[in-house]
């Protein structure tokens, strides 16, 4: 670590980082774009693609735009069952800076819930893994990767994590 | 005592087909295996000699394609990968479906397959969608080509196609393999298309993405299809919507569970910014693709509601008939739906 981090600068990062989780568990998903950057990216990617060095993501939104255009299709366009998550953020750490960008680390645990049974599930586990930078004194995504920890998808993933 | 060649052929084929499938069972357990990896090349050898011999041309072309694959594996320039298995097991079953009954739709579909995977491929990465539903709930979604503008609406939406567009559904025989593709640009200026499309839910001229880079494609077999799904009965799909290429295995759980393994790929040879672009468009389709991710939701939706609500109960909604022929021509008709549930009642001795 070459550039010490305030302490109001970490707390910063870690609401940054709560406030993603709790704006998709709220439903209040259009929230969730301002929190890039505008060239911010988004991408959701599995540790079994990841391990083996293959670069295929399920997501790969490479702009706030593009990640609003996403939003706005799972609002109009795309079919599937009612349904809303719960996630539990634990373990953020802020590793330092590389290349202008405050790297960060954090793992999650999603639960599913389906509005037609009632059912809960442990949907997805896995490993946010961000780069942030301070645009007017505000922490934002430059870029979030998902690193999901199962290779399998139960059903369809429409809502991000 | 039958003299006839081709029921010869046909004998000897089978035969063939039943060590290759032991051999490529034996060689997911022991992969590094080089009798296997012989056995395997030597019956395909064969197949393609003696099918070339009587008369059967595609079935040779495409034993030779598959012979190729695994006389590479014999040369150390590649492995028999569980992806590489699973792929040779599909076409271990759809050679043995093409010589136990051949027909005339067949040459169409192996142009589909030619048309896509002409050249040397690389694996880009893995995807997988576990639904809840049977495997054959999944079937009958390809061969509803009206489904697309009903269900993905992501393209309606969006601009990216419209119901005029010319496209072709291609069926063999028995309701088995399918053929779909949609080309671009050829909207037809029908003088009811705009009452029309005014009324599909899908349609909404006001509504464009803000970062239109995800719709550009390149055309790059030349020939304006924008959009292929090809079904291979019973377990094989290989897809190119704009630039993403896929190939997905349908593999049954159980009665009510199914996984579709998505395999993405891209050419062995081409640019960066190629792989890139496919890459990038690995948003329209797979688990959380724009335009797809909603078929295996939908296959659930359906099997909840035909279900029934007792032991043994079932539900079925009638549209064009019973029988294998109504229903019309056009592409408003579940006409390849029936005909694939009753090839598959016919094999079962339902």
């Amino acid at each position: 670590m070459t550039v010490s981090i305030t302490e109001g600068g970490r707390r910063a990062i870690e609401d940054l980082v709560f406030e993603w989780a709790r704006a998709i568990d709220e439903g209040r998903l259009e929230d969730l774009a301002p929190l890039l950057t505008g060239a911010g990216q988004y991408r959701i990617a599995s540790r079994f693609n990841a391990d083996r060095g293959l670069p295929l993501a399920i997501v790969d939104c490479r702009s706030q735009a593009q990640f609003r255009d996403r939003i706005r299709s799972i609002r109009v366009a795309n079919v599937y069952a009612a349904q809303h998550y719960r996630h539990l953020v634990s373990g953020i750490q802020v590793l330092g800076e590389r290349e202008g960008a405050i790297e960060v680390r954090s793992s999650y645990m999603v639960a599913r819930i389906m509005e037609h049974d009632g059912s809960t599930t442990l949907f997805s586990t896995g490993q946010y893994r961000d780069r942030v930078v301070f645009e007017d004194g505000r922490p934002r995504f430059l870029s979030r990767e998902v690193i999901y920890d199962s290779r399998a998808i139960d059903t369809l993933l429409a809502i991000p994590i | 005592m039958s003299a006839d060649p081709v029921e010869i052929f046909r004998q000897e084929a089978a035969d063939l087909l039943e060590a290759l499938e032991q051999a490529l069972l034996d060689l997911e357990r022991r992969p590094g295996d080089r009798d296997l990896v012989n056995t395997a090349f030597r019956a395909l050898h064969t197949i393609k000699g003696s099918g070339a011999m009587f008369g059967f041309d595609d079935l040779a072309g495409f034993a030779h394609e598959f012979e190729t694959v695994f006389d590479r594996v014999r040369r150390g320039e590649s492995h028999a990968s569980p992806a590489l298995i699973a792929v040779a097991l599909n076409a271990q079953s759809f050679l043995r479906t093409q010589i136990e009954t051949p027909d005339e739709a067949s040459p169409a579909i192996g142009d589909g397959i030619r048309r896509v995977l002409r050249r040397p491929l690389k694996v880009l990465g893995y995807d997988t969608q576990r639904f809840a539903a049977n495997w054959k709930n999944y079937h009958e979604n390809p061969r509803d080509s009206f489904h697309a503008n009903i269900l993905h609406t992501f393209y309606g939406t969006f601009g990216l196609s419209r119901q005029a567009q010319e496209s072709a559904m291609i069926l063999d025989d028995h309701g088995r393999h399918v053929y779909f593709y949609t080309k671009v640009g050829t909207d037809r200026a029908s003088a009811d298309y705009a009452e029309t499309a005014a009324t599909l839910r899908s349609h909404n001229p006001d509504f464009r993405l803000e970062d239109t880079r995800l719709l550009k494609w390149v055309d790059e077999f030349g020939d304006g299809v924008n959009m292929q799904i090809l079904t291979l009965y019973p377990s094989f799909v290989l897809h190119q919507v704009c630039n993403s290429i896929a190939v997905r295995q349908l593999v049954p759980r159980s009665p009510t569970s199914s996984d579709l393994h998505w395999t993405y790929l891209g050419f062995a040879d081409e640019p960066a910014g190629m792989t890139d672009t496919r890459l990038f468009q690995t948003n329209l389709v797979g688990s959380a693709g724009l335009v797809s991710m909603e078929d295996t939701a939908v296959c659930e939706m359906v099997r909840r509601g035909t279900a029934g609500s007792g032991e043994g109960e079932a539900s079925f909604m009638e549209m064009g008939g019973k029988d294998l022929t109504s229903g019309g021509s056009t592409k408003l008709s579940e006409k390849a739906l029936r005909n694939f549930w009753n090839t598959y009642r016919v094999q079962m001795g339902l």
